[in-house]
């Protein structure tokens, strides 16, 4: 199967210094909810190209949410999930044959696209969140997101408001 | 291996890879081997209310869907009806988002199967998204144009080898002219492509080729007016559909071939 992005290439753009637009906290923070979860998205423009984060957050399940980085691929209207932090739920990595629960980290790879899976089938756990304003902020770290030099530096209150 | 046996290890696999875990008072986590195409299980819930149990996804699977589409675009057309029929086959209830079936008759079994194979079938509603839609169109048009155009004078996403080694302004078919006039022909499904053939074309006039053009639409009904009508400035014959129009296209190609 063709792969859409290589490694390096994931590496490259999950890597690559990006701005977040001065209204970022405002766009996340507003969430609107339908089919009992909410959410938000945020389109950053960079040098490296067009991203999205998107958030959601399962009404039902406090433990059931995402935050996600993804590339706008050019010429086309697919956004490529670069990164994905996932609330508490089972996940199978296949081509490793190994099942993990809770908390977890996807990410992009070639291999996973080139079985035809999608391309962010692959996780780690983690122990570096448990909700979903934490979730943001390591994504926001990790994948190299820094506010402008007038935003605030904690990107939330110490307990997102839903 | 004998048949018995071979039944035997799927009944062990299977029945090995489910199981319920207690998340609390009447509340049970149902873990089966079913995977969505990013390797997450299916998030099943068992749990007890007033009437009895009831199996529930928990409004997970939509949630899932969004993160490639839009909530809207479940409401309305194919995708909707796809949802729709799988709900009213299964025997599954949409509650605001929350897919669920009341377990009768402690029929636990075959309400858990009605439920997976819902949210596998309306997962599925992904491969309807407008990417793998737009990339069937294109298959289907560059099958038709292979089907009726002579094989050594078409070559798929050209470039003018002189006036453009970068392929800055590609062509998804040109047919050569020889003796006549070269045609440029291009597959259309969105307003992007609109957008960049209309660039190509402009581009061509600067550097004073005389290429012919025609665009096929996947839908011309789904593009958007002024993207449509500054393509319609520059560009030769439009077609709106493909399947509709498959003998008229062919006998327009003809004719231009022939002037």
């Amino acid at each position: 199967m063709p792969v859409d992005l290589t490694d390096p290439q994931i590496r490259e753009l999950v890597a690559a210094p990006k701005l977040l637009p001065s209204a970022y906290p405002s766009i996340l923070t507003r969430m609107t909810e339908r089919r009992k979860h909410k959410r938000s998205d945020l389109e950053i423009e960079s040098q490296s190209g067009r991203f999205r984060i998107m958030l959601r957050q399962n009404v039902m399940n406090a433990l059931d949410f995402s935050a996600i980085f993804g590339y706008h691929m050019p010429s086309s209207s697919r956004v490529f999930r670069l990164r994905r932090y996932n609330g508490r739920h089972y996940h199978t990595n296949k081509i490793e044959q190994e099942t993990i629960s809770g908390f977890h980290i996807h990410q992009a790879t070639e291999r996973y696209q080139a079985v035809g899976a999608k391309e962010d089938a692959y996780a780690e756990s983690t122990e570096r969140y448990s909700m979903l304003s934490d979730a943001l902020n390591c994504l926001l770290e990790d994948c190299n997101l820094t506010p402008p030099e007038d935003g605030q530096s904690l990107l939330f209150p110490p307990r997102l408001v839903l | 291996m004998n048949p018995q046996q071979i039944e035997q290890s799927f009944r062990e696999k299977i029945c090995s890879a489910l199981r319920l875990e207690r998340e609390g008072s009447g509340r049970y986590r149902v873990v089966t081997p079913f995977l969505i195409g990013d390797g997450d299980h299916l998030s099943i819930v068992l749990r007890r209310n007033d009437s009895g149990w009831v199996l529930s996804d928990e409004a997970s699977t939509y949630m899932h869907l969004s993160y490639e589409l839009d909530d809207r675009a479940l409401d309305t057309g194919t995708r909707q009806k796809i949802i729709s029929d799988a709900l009213a086959f299964f025997g599954i209830e949409d509650d605001d988002g929350e897919l669920r079936v009341d377990v009768e008759d402690d029929h636990y079994g075959d309400a858990l199967y009605s439920l997976v194979q819902a949210m596998l079938r309306i997962g599925d509603v992904t491969f309807l998204s407008r990417e793998r839609v737009a990339s069937a169109f294109m298959d289907d048009f560059r099958e038709f144009l292979s089907r009726i155009l002579p094989e050594d004078r078409m070559k798929f996403d050209w470039s003018h080898p002189e006036h453009d080694p970068k392929q800055l302004y590609p062509v998804d078919c040109y047919v050569n002219g020889a003796q006549r006039r070269p045609i440029a022909i291009y597959g259309m499904t969105g307003d992007s492509r609109v957008r960049d053939a209309t660039i190509t074309l402009h581009q061509f006039e600067n550097w004073r080729l005389d290429i012919y053009s025609v665009a096929i639409f996947e839908d011309m009904e789904r593009i958007s007016r002024k993207p449509l009508a500054r393509f319609a400035d520059v560009a030769g014959k439009l077609f709106s559909s493909l399947p509709e129009n498959e003998n008229r296209i062919t006998k327009h190609l003809e004719k231009v071939q022939s002037i």
